[in-house]
C-alpha cells in the first residue's frame, strides 16, 4: 500500500470476491472507488450440495439425453473419414446414426447445430495419474503386482472436470514407474459428479503397470539409493524373469493341488497377479524408453508365451518399430518430450509416425495433467513432425488408444452402436486455437463451455457468501482460523509419495 | 556467385555453405513483430542489417543490388523470437546434475553470470532454433537473487560469439505469501509465510546495501564483486527482474522498486498481476507472463485462467510478454510459440501474440533497438515459415537466419528420423 500523507491508497479484496483499488483518507471512513453494484448477500442459507460438492460440482448429477447434432463436421475415424454436413443421432448412450441423411429423430431430442463446427470422439488418454488419492508409487520393492489403482480412484479431483474442457472422455489411471512392477491401473470415464465405483469402465480387460530403466534402477534418486536390486537394465531383465518364473511355480502348485488334492498351497496376492499375466488375463503396459530394453521385454515375454501389450513412453520406439510390430505389440508415446533425463537423449518427435509406418498401433498419452487437457494439440504435433495425416494423427489420441486398451469395440470411433463419447469443437480439433463446446460420455453432458461461465460466477458468489458468513461469525466472536490455501497435488511416473520435487517429477 | 531461388528447399543448403551478404526476400507475407503486417513484402538485408523494408507491388527493386533473391510466395516472416527466462544452453539433460549450470549455491549471488556457462552447441538449442525461437536470455535459478542474465543467440561458436547483450538484469525470487506444510504423504494445506516479512527485511537490507554502494565515490568504498553487479541496476539500464505470481509479492515489487529507485524493473510470472489493475499498468513495470500452457494456481480458478492471461493484461493496459519457464523448460522452449498460439484463442490477436514473443520481451529487455521485429536498421533475425508458425500443424520454419546469416534447418532428430526412415525403406 502506499502511504502519502494523510492518505491511505491500494489494492483489496472486499467480501463479494472482487479486487478494488480504493484511496482513504485518514479523517474519514474509506470510499471504495471503481464502485460497481453493491452485492448484497445472503449469509443466513446453508451452501448446497453439489457433485462433487467443490467448485465446478453439478447442481445435480447430470442425466442422459438422446441428441441430433445437424450440419457438423464429423471426425468418425471409420473408413467413411470426415463427413461434412453430418447427422449423428445419440439414444440410450450410444450412437445409433451417422451420416448424410436427416432420418428420424428420437423423442424428445435434444438438437444441437453443428454449422462451422467439428464432432470428434472423446479423447482417450492411455497414460493418466489424475484422480488418484495418494500417491502412485507403492515403491516398497521391486514387484508390487498386488496393489490396484482403481481401490484409490479420487473422483473430486478438479483435473477430471479440467481435462473434460480438454476433451477428455475415457483415461487409464496407472502406477508411477518406481519399480519393476508397479500394480494394476483402472480404466475410467471422466463422469464428473459420479462416485469413484461410477466413474470405473465395466467389463474392461485388466492392465498392469510394468516400468523399465532410470527410474526403475533408481538412476535418478541421489547418492542414498544405490543397493536396491536392480541398479541396471541387466537386474531389470532378472527381476522379470524371477516373477515370472515364480508365478509359474504358484500356478503348477495350485493346478496340481486341484488336480491331486494334497496341502492347499499358500495364498500369494503378488503371484496371483502375475498369474492372471501368464494366462493372458491381464496386460501389460510398460513404461519404457530405450531399444535395449524394449528389446528385452520382447524376449522375456516370447519366452514366457505372452506378449507385451504396450510399451508407454518407448521414445525409442522408432528404432525397433520392426521388432515390436512382429511381436505385436503396441506403442503410447510423448509426442515431443526429451532431454529430461539421460535415457530420452535420442528421442525424437517423429517417434510417433515412424512406428505407425511400420504398423505398430500407436497412442499419444500426456502422462501430465496440463497436457492431459491439450492432448488435441499433442496429435497435431504429429503433422508437423514427420507429415503425418490428419485422420492419423486425430486416432493417436482416440481409436489408437481405445485399441491398446482393448476398447475399441465400444470407444474410439464415431460408429452405430458404440458408446456415445463425444466432443464437439469450435474449430479443427488439431488446431492450436480450437476450444471445446461440449462434452459429453454414453449420452450425458458433463462439459459445456456456456455452462462453465455461469459456474465460474456461481463459484465467486459461493466465495463470497462463505467469506461474509466468516466476517460475520468473526463479528460476533466466534472462533477464527487462519488462512491456508489448498494444495496442488499433480503425479508424475516417478512422484514418490504425494507431491515431488521438480526433480522427482522424472516422467 | 549469385543465387535467384524461388521455392525450392533444397537450395538453402547451398546458401547456408555460400553465405550471401546482400539478399533480397521477396512477396513474402511478413509479420512485422509489432503487431503490423505487410502482404507482398519487400525485405533487402546487408551485411546482417536490415536496410529495406516495403512492398513489392509499390516499390521497384534492381537485382543487380542484390546477390540473392529469394522469392517466397506469400510464406510467412517472423521475426526471430525469444525464449525469455530460460535455462536453454545451461543444462541438457535435466535429470544429470553435470550438465545442469543455472543453479548456484547460496542466496545472493547476483554477480554470478550465465553468459559465460552457455553452451551454444547444446543439442538441445539446435531443436528449438528449428522452430522459429532464435533468442534466448540466458537465465540463473535459485536462491534469493540468482545472478544476472544474459540474451543470447542460438547460433555461434562460442558463448563469446552468442552473445546479443551481456549481463542484462539480475534475478530476483521474491519470497512467496504462501508457505506449504505437511509431509510428503499428506501436504497440509499452505498457509501464510510468517516469515515474510523477515525475508522482506532481509532483502530490502541487500538493496540497501547496493544502492548506497552504487551512488558512494569510488574512492569511498571498498569493491565488492556482488555489490558491484548490482550497480547498473540503480545507475544504468540493468533490469531487476522480480519472480513472483501472487498479488501480495506484485505489489509490495511495486513498491519495493519506488523506493529503491529501481530503473528498470520487471515482473517474471504474474499470474495475478491483472487484479492490481490501474496500480500495475500505472507503474509501467511490464510482466514477462509465465507460462500459457499451465494449469489453474487454485482448483476454483477458471480452468482457461492460465490460457487468458495476456488478454487480462492486455485489457488493463499492463506491459507484457509471454515465457515459457517451468518443468524441461530447455527442451520446451521449441513450445514457445503453440504458447502464443493458445493465447490467441483466448483474446488475443494473431499479430499481438507474435509480439508477446517477439518485439515485446525484446523492448522488456532492453534489446529492441536492434531485435525483435523486421524493420529498417535492425539486425536480420528472422525466419520464413510454411504456414502459420504458431499453430502446432503449420509451423515448418525452412529459411533462418540470425544476423543474416543462414542457418541449417537440420538437427540431430530429424536426421535420426531420416536414418531409421532408410532402415526400414530398405528392409
Amino acid at each position: 500500500m502506499g502511504r502519502d500523507a494523510g492518505i491511505i491508497e491500494g489494492d483489496a479484496l472486499i467480501p463479494d470476491g472482487r479486487m478494488v483499488y480504493f484511496v482513504a483518507s485518514k479523517e474519514k471512513a474509506s470510499k471504495v472507488k471503481d464502485d460497481k453494484s453493491v452485492l448484497i448477500i445472503d449469509t443466513s442459507f446453508n451452501g448446497k450440495i453439489w457433485f462433487p460438492n467443490m467448485g465446478f460440482g453439478n447442481d445435480s448429477l447430470p442425466k442422459s439425453n438422446s441428441f441430433v447434432f445437424e450440419n457438423v463436421t464429423a471426425w468418425t475415424n471409420e473408413i467413411e473419414g470426415i463427413i461434412n454436413n453430418a447427422y449423428v443421432i445419440i439414444e440410450n448412450g450410444r450412437i445409433k446414426y451417422v451420416g448424410k441423411e436427416k432420418g428420424n429423430y428420437p423423442k424428445n431430442a435434444i438438437i444441437i447445430n453443428g454449422e462451422g463446427k467439428h464432432l470428434t470422439n472423446g479423447i482417450i488418454d492411455e497414460h493418466s495419474h489424475i484422480a488418484i488419492s495418494k500417491g502412485v508409487n507403492e515403491g516398497s520393492q521391486a514387484i508390487t503386482a498386488e496393489v490396484c489403482i482403481a481401490d484409490v480412484v479420487n473422483s473430486d479431483d478438479i483435473n477430471i472436470y479440467r481435462q473434460l474442457a480438454g476433451g477428455v472422455t475415457s483415461a487409464q489411471l496407472l502406477h508411477g514407474s518406481a519399480n519393476p512392477i508397479g500394480g494394476q491401473s483402472a480404466l475410467i470415464k471422466l463422469k464428473w459428479g459420479h462416485r469413484p465405483d461410477d466413474l470405473l469402465i465395466s467389463n474392461a480387460d485388466g492392465f498392469i503397470k510394468c516400468a523399465l530403466g532410470e527410474n526403475v534402477k533408481q538412476s535418478n534418486w541421489g547418492d542414498n539409493n544405490t543397493t536396491r536390486f536392480p541398479q541396471t537394465r541387466m537386474g531389470v531383465e532378472q527381476v522379470f524373469y524371477d516373477g515370472f518364473n515364480r508365478a509359474k511355480k504358484y500356478l503348477n502348485e495350485w493346478n496340481n493341488y486341484k488336480l491331486n488334492g494334497g496341502v492347499k498351497p499358500r495364498k500369494d496376492l503378488e503371484l496371483e497377479v502375475l498369474g492372471q499375466i501368464l494366462n493372458q488375463k491381464r496386460f501389460i503396459t510398460c513404461h519404457s524408453y530405450v531399444q535395449s530394453e524394449i528389446n528385452m521385454l520382447m524376449h522375456v515375454a516370447d519366452s514366457m508365451g505372452i506378449k507385451i501389450n504396450t510399451f508407454t513412453h518407448i521414445l525409442e520406439g522408432y528404432k525397433v518399430a520392426d521388432k515390436m510390430k512382429n511381436h505385436g505389440a503396441g506403442g503410447s508415446t510423448f509426442s515431443d518430450w526429451w532431454a529430461y533425463k539421460f535415457e530420452v537423449n535420442d528421442a525424437i518427435p517423429y517417434n510417433a509416425k515412424l512406428m505407425m509406418d511400420q504398423g505398430v498401433v500407436v497412442a499419444i498419452n500426456s502422462d501430465d495433467a496440463e497436457m492431459g487437457r491439450r492432448l488435441n494439440q499433442e496429435a497435431a504435433k504429429s503433422v508437423k513432425y514427420g507429415g503425418m495425416s490428419e485422420i492419423d494423427a486425430w486416432k493417436m489420441v482416440t481409436l489408437n488408444p481405445a485399441k491398446l486398451l482393448h476398447l475399441d469395440n465400444r470407444l474410439g470411433s464415431i460408429k452405430i452402436g458404440k458408446d456415445a463419447d463425444l466432443v464437439l469443437w469450435d474449430s479443427n480439433p488439431l488446431s492450436t486455437t480450437s476450444k471445446v463446446d461440449l462434452t459429453m460420455i454414453e449420452g450425458t453432458i458433463y462439459f459445456e463451455r456456456k455452462k462453465d461461465e455461469m459456474l465460474q460466477n456461481r463459484n465467486d458468489l459461493e466465495r463470497a457468501r462463505i467469506i461474509s458468513k466468516m466476517l460475520k461469525s468473526n463479528e460476533k466472536g466466534e472462533q477464527t482460523k487462519p488462512y491456508s490455501k489448498k494444495g496442488k497435488r499433480h503425479y508424475h511416473c516417478n512422484t514418490i509419495g504425494e507431491e515431488g520435487t521438480d526433480e522427482e517429477n522424472l516422467h | 556467385m549469385k543465387f535467384l531461388i524461388s521455392l525450392f528447399f533444397l537450395v538453402f543448403f547451398g546458401l547456408v555453405q555460400a553465405q550471401p551478404n546482400r539478399i533480397l526476400l521477396v512477396d513474402g507475407f511478413l509479420h512485422v513483430g509489432n503487431g503490423q503486417t505487410i502482404d507482398y513484402a519487400l525485405i533487402g538485408i546487408k551485411n546482417g542489417i536490415i536496410t529495406e523494408v516495403g512492398n513489392s507491388l509499390i516499390n521497384s527493386y534492381d537485382a543487380n543490388d542484390w546477390d540473392t533473391i529469394i522469392h517466397l510466395d506469400k510464406k510467412h516472416i517472423y521475426p526471430g523470437f525469444v525464449a525469455a527466462n530460460s535455462t536453454l544452453g545451461l543444462t541438457e539433460i535435466d535429470a544429470v546434475r553435470a550438465t545442469r549450470d543455472y543453479n548456484e549455491t547460496g542466496s545472493f549471488n547476483p554477480h554470478v553470470r550465465t553468459q559465460i556457462a552457455y553452451n551454444v552447441e547444446s543439442k538441445v538449442i539446435s531443436t528449438v532454433l528449428t522452430n522459429g525461437v532464435l533468442l534466448c536470455q540466458a537465465t540463473p535459478r535459485g536462491g534469493i537473487i540468482s545472478g544476472t542474465s544474459s540474451i543470447m543467440s542460438l547460433s555461434g561458436w562460442n558463448w563469446e560469439d552468442a552473445t546479443i547483450f551481456a549481463n542484462d538484469g539480475i534475478h530476483v525470487n521474491w519470497p512467496s505469501s504462501l508457505q506449504g506444510g505437511g509431509w510428503w504423504a499428506e501436504p497440509a494445506p499452505k498457509k501464510q509465510n510468517e516469515n515474510y516479512s523477515k525475508q522482506l527485511k532481509e532483502l530490502n537490507e541487500f538493496f540497501v546495501m547496493a544502492r548506497t554502494y552504487a551512488n558512494s565515490p569510488k574512492d569511498v568504498v571498498e569493491y565488492d564483486q556482488r555489490l558491484d553487479a548490482m550497480k547498473e541496476c540503480f545507475l544504468g539500464s540493468k533490469r531487476v527482474y522480480f519472480h513472483g505470481d501472487e498479488i501480495q509479492q506484485i505489489s509490495d515489487i511495486i513498491e519495493f522498486s519506488k523506493k529503491h529507485e529501481i530503473n528498470y524493473p520487471v515482473v517474471i510470472g504474474g499470474y495475478e498481476a491483472h487484479l492490481l489493475g490501474s496500480r500495475m499498468k500505472d507503474s509501467r513495470i511490464p510482466v514477462m507472463l509465465r507460462r500459457i500452457h499451465s494449469l489453474p494456481e487454485n482448483e476454483d480458478d477458471p480452468i482457461d485462467q492460465s490460457f487468458k492471461l495476456p488478454y487480462l493484461l492486455k485489457k488493463e493496459g499492463i506491459i507484457f510478454s509471454i515465457q515459457n519457464a517451468g518443468d524441461m523448460e530447455a527442451m520446451n522452449a521449441r513450445n514457445l510459440p503453440f504458447q502464443a498460439g493458445t493465447a490467441t484463442a483466448y483474446g488475443l490477436s494473431e499479430e499481438e501474440a507474435i509480439e508477446a514473443i517477439s518485439l515485446s520481451p525484446c523492448k522488456i529487455m532492453g534489446i529492441d533497438k536492434k531485435f525483435g521485429s523486421i524493420e529498417k536498421g535492425k539486425s536480420a533475425t528472422l525466419f520464413v515459415s510454411n504456414g502459420n508458425a504458431l499453430e502446432m500443424k503449420t509451423n515448418q520454419p525452412f529459411l533462418i537466419l540470425i544476423n543474416g546469416k543462414f542457418m541449417p534447418i537440420s538437427n540431430f532428430q530429424n536426421e535420426l528420423f531420416r536414418k531409421y526412415s532408410e532402415k526400414y525403406l530398405k528392409n
